[in-house]
Formats: structure tokens, sequence, C-alpha cells
């Protein structure tokens, strides 16, 4: 059995539910999803910067079981909050199918980037991923840097590094790629006769500028991440700053609000973001569509939706919580135990880490924060490796080193 | 004469563009840019050498797990635990890590790319050949006359039966989006395996200098679910993948060799490897070497396959095979700039060995320059590294000589007059003679119906295993596109050994999860070492793109004082050195365009593109083809 919209809908509710939404702010949700119906999805143009593609590649291994219950709400329960009756969502044609080739229908009740792909969002532009490519891609860059699809998101994944900023190596040159004489860190496309030159930094302006919202995606387009940091040159060459990024890296928000554009910018960081964590914003603002100020008045300080950072990875829901409980600690690599004395950073990192794991190892029942058993979660600390931080403003500089070897 | 960009070069990883010169439909010169700059190497100046396994994962987030395995083997030189290269098992005195750190490292790796591997032919490469679904984001498609015509879009989604339904009535085409999306939860699952013993994926969170952080208890009592979800994996590799690949060729002759001769984006035809997966007993999985493909009395020819040999030879300060005397990375056409400290480091060809380097140095305006790729060259040789490259040095493929003769379990793809269910080895001086269909217990069946389909009658069928059957081993966009599916096949024996369910294990190996399983319990998975002196040295690995090495140096505390990455992508798309005229003085990827027809149609986008009207465009999906085959990684190669 392949699940359709309406159950998709109704996990992302529940998981709205669970985590203080409220009845009509469910039904909402729903509104926003049927505001859609038809075949028209949201659209979403997928930029990509100073990056390494770990983001898309995570969301790639997107997959959520949409049965057990979640945070605690049995899935029945869900029935009783008025889900169960809602009939306003046409499933697509395509949708059943595409479920059922995933793995034969051995996984009823689930949904992965396929369902993703195919039924919830219209990805009109993605390097990775679509159709189009060279000339072809490139003059689509230019027709929509002027001309974009109205209420689009724009989803930006990398550090954003201004064409114009040296950084800290002073370098403001410009340099000569085909027919072009350009200045830029990061260039996306070119039309095939050198017409048109995309260069990274202006066009998440131009874009920025046209979406209704802007999504970071991952550590370095939120904070700068690992392109925004500065390394620790013991012996310095003539000129360089040791206080700037090589490359002047920023995240999105800084950026964008340097260049006066307004639109507002979400995070979503960690160093990969974990897919669960995008989807959950992704769901926030299709009820902020509904419901103003859902997701925009949930912004924490470091620019995130709380709801999809409550916690910290130091918890009791850590599956290495029980050793801390009884003060067994890790003296070493390999060691069972707590990993604090091996430079865990999980008491001052905001993440789901703990709670709902990575790459489908969950608990068993599929549960969501609910008495996970221990070393049932699926996270760095699972595998013996401290909490790095990753989904920090600061990370990495201020996090190093990840792990004392003793 | 004419020149076109084709930029971006999409479905890689990264930031690629191409200029191409074209004088009669045929490709005369290529420039390939790398066009985003970050600075990885200076990063890790100052931090502690364990952390730049952490930090050089994120040079690439489709290819992490070398990364950090190549920066754990450097790591592990600068602190002792080896001489460097690769790091074997050891007792814990003297060099070594334990052999269940070598073990876990080892399945990490190998499964990753496997991993690689299907994302880059599915979700990367195959859009390029076959039409995707009629939505973004797979449309806009370029000109239809540039797909086969089995391969176009058209037919309904494909239905809901799964890979063993009875559906006779699949085409091809059906068939093959349905195994996309079905590879899109193989890849998957490869991840949810692979987080048993990294924490999470992509990025992997346990590899440490002096072994790993898992626990070997926790490690033994995870491999149940390990190797079940890597039986999945091999399962869809042998029944869908590979035989889909082999009939690509058949559907897309004009970039297959020529029975054995050169074909469409042949490149350079020299390889090299750095070897990998060192064993319970000392010896490369994957072998280490240089070979001219089609020169067998090439002087710079050798070959690495064990513990011994690595020292022998990579580690040797001089000889053919001394990775000191032989590798270079010249930055005369990069925008970067000679530092003021590296000033005795570089010739003046602007060339290094890459230990003696210690800044990286960007300059972006520079004559002659056109990349923030640097050149590598191997004793002056630009090379290709990868899966066609592994399979050449490792003898899996044989220039102008029968796969049927060299790949283990080839042959098993194809029947035999009245048996052709029967797994097992083929007379190939039968070839042509006996062949007559698919083997159908080894292909999923909605494979076998598309390929029965092409037609309507079967007929295409046996001809498309007579193709496969009677495939040589060349040079050429299809040849790599094989030498990654075979590979990837021959890696989960490797991984699995007789723990594979189908039975796979044609070379009867063992298996690193054998291995694994049989290590007595308690014993470590990590030795304890601390930095006591200044340190320097390099890791090796063989990443699904290719030979990836890391170079460091360490003070006394550990801390780095110098990083360098020469990396697949590097060597496959560096610019050219020397006279451009050349073809031999090109990067990898440069020289695979060379010689190749482009047509450069006109075409018109139309209006899925989600703009309001079409646009004009040129359909450079040639160019895009050669690129890809390669499998390039731009973050990695510039990092």
């Amino acid at each position: 059995m392949a699940i359709t919209r309406r159950q998709f809908v109704t996990r992302m509710g529940a998981l709205a539910a669970a985590v203080g939404m409220s009845q009509t702010q469910i039904s909402s949700l729903s509104n926003a999803f049927a505001s859609y119906g038809g075949g028209a999805k949201p659209k979403v143009v997928w930029l990509h910067g100073a990056e390494c593609t770990g983001c898309s590649v995570s969301l790639l291994s997107f997959f959520e079981k949409l049965d057990g219950n979640i945070y605690g709400t049995p899935h029945t329960t869900l029935d009783a909050l008025g889900l169960a009756g809602y009939d306003g969502l046409n499933d697509l044609p395509t949708h059943g199918a595409l479920s059922a080739i995933r793995d034969g229908g051995a996984t009823p009740l689930a949904a992965d980037v396929a369902d993703l792909l195919v039924d919830l969002i219209d990805l009109q532009y993605h390097e990775t991923v679509m159709g189009m490519g060279g000339d072809l891609a490139a003059r689509w860059l230019e027709e929509v840097s002027t001309n974009a699809p109205g209420g689009f998101v724009l989803v930006v994944e990398g550090a954003v590094q201004d064409a114009a900023n040296g950084g800290a190596w002073g370098d403001t040159s410009s340099q000569t790629h085909g027919a072009h004489e350009d200045q830029f860190w990061c260039k996306v496309g070119m039309t095939s006769d050198g017409s048109y030159s995309a260069e990274f930094s202006g066009l998440v302006e131009a874009l920025g500028a046209q979406a209704a919202a802007v999504v970071a995606i991952g550590q370095c387009a939120s904070y700068g991440g690992y392109p925004g940091c500065k390394p620790n040159m013991t012996s310095k060459e003539a000129g360089f700053d040791v206080l700037q990024s090589q490359t002047g890296a920023t995240g999105v928000a800084p950026f964008l609000a340097a260049k006066g554009v307004s639109t507002p910018v979400v995070n979503v960081p960690g160093c990969p973001a974990n897919p669960w964590w995008f989807v959950l914003t992704v769901v926030g603002y299709l009820i902020e569509t509904q419901d103003p100020g859902f997701l925009l008045n949930n912004i924490d300080g470091a620019g995130r939706f709380s709801l999809a950072y409550p916690t910290t990875v130091h918890s009791s829901k850590c599956s290495r919580y029980e050793y801390f409980a009884r003060g067994e600690m890790a003296k070493k690599p390999g060691d069972r135990g707590c990993l604090q004395n091996l430079g865990c950073k999980g008491t001052s990192t905001s993440s789901l880490c703990s709670v709902h794991g990575w790459n489908n190892n969950q608990p068993e029942n599929g549960a969501y924060g609910v008495n996970p058993v221990n070393g049932k979660v699926g996270n760095c600390t699972r595998a013996g490796a401290p909490c790095m931080g990753c989904t920090e403003p600061g990370y990495p500089d201020s996090f190093v080193p990840f792990v004392k070897r003793v | 004469m004419s020149s076109y960009i084709v930029d971006p070069v999409s479905r890689i990883e990264g930031h690629l563009g191409i200029e191409v010169e074209v004088s009669g439909g045929v490709v005369t010169n290529a420039k390939a840019t790398g066009n985003l700059w970050r600075g990885f190497e200076n990063f890790m100046l100052g931090r502690e050498i364990n952390d730049a396994i952490t930090f050089t994962q994120r040079i690439c987030g489709v290819c992490p797990v070398p990364h950090g395995l190549t920066a754990t083997y450097t790591a592990d030189a600068c602190l002792g635990y080896s001489e460097g290269h690769i790091t074997f098992q050891g007792p814990g005195t003297g060099y070594g890590v334990p052999l269940a750190a070598v073990m876990i490292r080892n399945m990490l790796a190998a499964s990753d790319t496997i991993m690689s591997t299907l994302t880059h032919f599915y979700h990367l490469v195959a859009p390029s050949y076959v039409q995707g679904p009629n939505m973004a984001p797979w449309t806009p498609y370029f000109d239809d006359s540039y797909y086969a015509e089995a391969l176009r879009s058209g037919d309904p989604l494909p239905g809901t039966d799964n890979e063993d339904a009875t559906d006779t009535d699949r085409t091809l085409w059906q068939a093959v989006i349905a195994s996309y999306v079905k590879a899109l939860a193989i890849r998957r699952k490869v991840f949810e395996a692979n987080a048993l013993y990294a924490g999470r994926q992509p990025m992997t969170s346990s590899y440490v200098a002096g072994g790993v952080t898992v626990n070997l208890a926790t490690a033994q009592q995870d491999l149940p679910k390990y190797v079940s979800l890597m039986n999945e994996v091999q399962a869809f590799m042998v029944r869908e993948y590979v035989p889909i690949v082999l009939a690509l060729g058949f559907l897309y002759p004009e970039f297959d060799n020529d029975d054995g001769s050169d074909g469409y984006g042949a490149g350079l035809g020299k390889f090299l490897s750095w070897g990998s997966f060192p064993d319970a007993d000392d010896n490369l999985r994957v072998k280490g070497g240089f070979i001219n493909a089609k020169n067998a009395a090439d002087p710079q020819n050798f070959t690495v396959t064990n513990k011994a040999q690595v020292k022998s030879q990579f580690l040797a300060a001089s000889g053919v095979g001394s990775v000191r005397a032989n590798l270079t990375e010249s930055i005369a056409h990069s925008w970067y700039d000679v530092a003021d400290m590296d000033a005795d480091a570089y010739d003046a060809n602007e060339a290094a060995f890459p230990l003696d380097v210690k800044r990286t140095k960007p300059l972006r305006e520079k004559a002659d320059a056109y990349t923030f790729m640097k050149a590598p060259r191997w004793g002056g040789t630009a090379v290709e590294v990868g899966p066609m490259a592994r399979m050449y040095v490792n003898g899996y493929f044989q220039h102008n000589t029968l796969l049927a003769a060299t790949v283990p379990g080839y042959t098993a793809y194809c029947g035999t007059v009245g048996d052709p269910g029967v797994l097992g080895s083929l007379d190939t001086g039968a070839l042509g003679l006996g062949i007559v269909g698919i083997n159908t217990a080894m292909i999923a069946p909605g494979i076998v119906n598309g390929l029965v389909n092409i037609d309507g009658t079967g007929v295409a069928a046996t001809a498309v295993c007579q193709y496969i059957l009677e495939l040589k081993a060349g040079l050429s966009i299809m040849d790599r596109l094989r030498g990654r599916a075979l590979e990837g096949l021959i890696y989960t024996t490797h991984l699995l050994g007789d723990d594979s369910a189908l039975g796979f294990n044609p070379a009867n190996v063992v298996g690193f999860t054998e291995t694994l399983a049989g290590i007595a319990p308690g014993s470590p998975t990590y030795y304890s070492k601390l930095p006591t002196a200044a340190g320097s040295g390099w890791g090796a690995v063989e990443a699904a793109r290719g030979a990836l090495m890391h170079m460091a140096n360490t003070d006394a505390k550990g801390e780095i004082t110098s990083y360098q990455c020469i990396v697949p992508t590097t060597w496959n798309g560096s610019p050219v050195i020397g006279d451009d005229t050349v073809k031999a003085n090109h990067g990898a990827i440069e020289a695979a365009c060379i010689d190749t027809g482009f047509l450069a149609v006109a075409g018109t986008a139309d209006t899925n593109a989600g703009l309001a009207d079409g646009y004009d465009y040129v359909n450079d999906v040639e160019v895009l083809r050669v690129a890809q085959s390669f499998d390039p990684c731009i973050a990695c190669a510039i990092h």
C-alpha cells in the first residue's frame, strides 16, 4: 500500500501537533496543501554556491515512515484531531506508482525523496538532479534572473562569497573565462556564446529579491560554515588578514541584509542538514502562508525554525545518556561511555539528533522521542564520535578540536 | 572555427564549465574551467591533524568518506601509526592499527563507492541518455533526436508492479524509470548500512587517527543488519543496474568503443591508481600502479599489490613507482600565485611536489590561467584516474580483449542455447554461435521485459546479449560507464564475500564483513598514541572517482603546518600543461572532448521550463556526456 498525499500531510500535521500546534493550525496546513491542489505545487529554485552538495545528498536520502507514533502522539489520536475526515486533497495520479516502485511496496505508509519531488514541490532548478545542462540551463538562469516564476521559494545551499569582496587575501581582481572577464569566487553558469554570465552572489541577490521566501540549507548557507572559517596562518603572507574568511564568505541572511533585500530567510543548519529538519521547516513555511507568524514568529536567535531545533543533543534522549547518568565516561575512542571527556559538544548544540535519528535509524516503533531505547537512535554519538556542534553559529572555528584524542 | 561554452556542466558535483573549439563538427580544442574556490588547504593550518578528517570531508558531500579515510591515513602517517600512503593492520607496537579498524574503514569506503556508483549512473548520468518523467526537474529535455528511441518519454509512468511482478507490458523506458526511482531507495539503504558504523551519512563521524571510534562489540552486533542491507544493494546491482548499463552501449553504439578500437570520448588511455582496501593478509584488494592501456611496454608501467610493494614502490625515494620522484602539481594555468614562502618549492614552470607546498594563494588575475583546478602530473604525464583506470590497472580491462574473458561473473548475464537460465562461464570461443538471450535467472523481470520490448519481438534482446558478450575493453564513454558498474559489482564481493545472499562471489574472495565477524571479542578498534615529534607524510585512497591523496606536515604538537589535497577530478579536470595543440598535454576531460563530434544543434526550450515563454539555446549534450562519464567532482577538485 502506498501512502496518499493526505497521509503525508497528516504526518506533517502530526509533527506540527506534537511540537505545539493547535488544531486550527493543523487545518491551515491542510489548507496550504489544498491551495496547491490539482497538480500545482510550490515552485522551488535551488542554487548551489560555496558548498559541497552534502545537504542535497542528505536530502536525497529522505525517508520517513508514516506509521507508529510521533512525539508520543499515537497515529489514532490524529484521527481525533479531525485530520482523518479531511478530504480536500487530491492524490496526484503518479503518486502511488512511485511509492510502490521504491521497495516493491514492502514499506507501507512511507515517504521518500521521490514523493517529495513528484508530489510536494515543483523543483524548477537544481544542478545535481535536473535534466537541463549547459546552454539550456544557462539560458534558463538568464531568463529567471529578471523574470522569476511568481511565489517561488529560493533554497540556497552554500555560503555566499560577495564577488567584489577579496576576503583575507585582499584579492579583488577579475579573471577571464570564455568571452567574459568576470569578478567571481563562484560562477554557476554562462551561455554558449558568453553573452551572459551567472555569478553566484549576484544571482542570490537577484532571485532573493524576487522570492517569496529564502531557505538557507546547511551550515554554510546559514552562517558561512567552512568557507567562512578563518585559517590560523602561523606564518602570514604579506597583506593576509587573519580576521577574515579567505573569500569573504558569509551566510545568506547577512548577505541579503547587506544588499538591502528584505525577503525573510530561514536557516536550516547542520553539516550536513538532516532532511527531516528541512522538511519540518518547509512545513512551517506552508503553514506560514495560511497562518502568518507561525514560522516567522518562531525563529530562534540563530535564525532557525525553533520547532525543528527544539532541544540539545545532550539530553535524556541521547543514546549515551545512561552512561552519563551513572558517570561512566569514555577514556579513549572506541570505549563505552559518555563522550564528554573526548570533546563532545552536545550540551551546547541545538538539534533533533538525539530525538529523531539519522538514516532511518530510529526507535523500532517509529516513535519520535518517546523513551528511545539506548543505542537505537542513529547519530554521531551512537558510533562513538563526539557531537561536533555543526548546527551552531561559529562552527567549525569555535568547536575544534572535534575529538580529544587521549 | 567556432567556440562554444558549456556551463554549467550539470548533474555532476560542483561548478564546471567547458569551452570547446569546433571545426567541421569536431572538437579541436577544449578548456575545462573549475568555477568555485573556497580555500580548504589553508583552512586546515594550525589545527590538530586529526581534525583534518572532519574538515576535508566537507570538501565534498558527495564523496566525503574517501576524503575522511585519506585524511585518516594522512594523520596516521604524521602521528606514527604508519609509514604513509595506506595504513595496514598492526599489533599495537610499531606501525599499524587494529584489524577491526582496518575492516570498518574498508567497509565504509567500499560501500560509499557503491553508493556513488549508483548515484552517478542513475541520477547524474542517465538523464543525458534517458528522458525523465515529463515534469520538472527532468524537463525541459534536450532535442528528442539526442535520445535513443526506446528511451524517450511518452509512455505512462511505470505501473505499480515491483520488479518481480509478471507484467510483461513494461517498455524499456518504463523499466529504466522504475529502476531510477528504486535506485533512490537503494542508495539510501547504503547510507543506512554505513550509518551503523559512521554514526550518520553522508559524512562519516567515526574515523579517527589510530583506528575508529566504534566499539567492536557494537560493530559485530550490527553486522547482520549491515549485511542484510548490503545484500539488497548487491541484488539490485546484479539484477537491474549492471544489465541496464551493459545494454546502454547497444542503444548508443556511437558512444561506445568500436570492437576494441578507440570510441567517443576516448581520452588519454594512461591510467593511475593509488591502490586501496588492505585486507587481513596485507594485500591490496584494489591494486595500485600506472598502465598505458595500449602499450604494455611503456617504461612508466608498474603495479603495487601488497604492503611490501607499497613500501618498495610508492614510498621509495626514487624509481618508477616513487610518489616523491614522480608526482608534481602545477599552477601554471590556474588562478593561483606562488606564495612568498613557497618560492623554493616551485620550479620555473610553476610545478612542485605538493608535500613541499605550504600555501594555496589565489590570484584571480593571471595571464593564461583559466581555472581554479591545479594540474597534477605523474612523471610529467597527464593521466586519467577513476573506475576505468582501476579496471585497467587491475587487469579486469585489457585493451582490445573480451570482457567475458577478464571480468569475474561477466558472462553470467547471458544464457547459451538450450540453457538460457544457467549461471556460469561461457565458452568464449563459441561467441556468435550459441548465444540466445538474457539470463532470466539473473536479471530482474522488469528489465528483461523492457529489453524484450525494445522492438516488441524479443529479437533485439538477443542482439543486446550478443552485443554484451562480444564487448571488448576499449576507450570510450561507455567503457567508463561499464567500468564503474562492473567494478561496483566486484566491490560488493570484497565487501560481502560468502555473505552474499545471491551467492554472487565469482572470484571467491573473503568479505570484509566476514573478517570483521571473525575478530575475537574484546579486541581493540583504536590504539592510543600522542604526538611527540614533527610529522610528515601522505595518505592515499582509491575514491569512487579515482586516485585521492592528502599530504601534510605537522609540528611537535600534531598541529598542521601545511596541507595539500591531490584529488581525482584535479587529475581528470586539470588544465593543459605545455603546447595545447598536443592532446596528451591536456587533462583527461579536455583530452576526451578533443576529436569528438559536436553538432551544436539549435533548439527551443518549451514552456515546461516553468517560464512563461520558451527560449532558444544550443544543444550541447555531447559535451555533457563526455564530462559526466568521468563523474567529475569540482568541489573536490578545487577544494
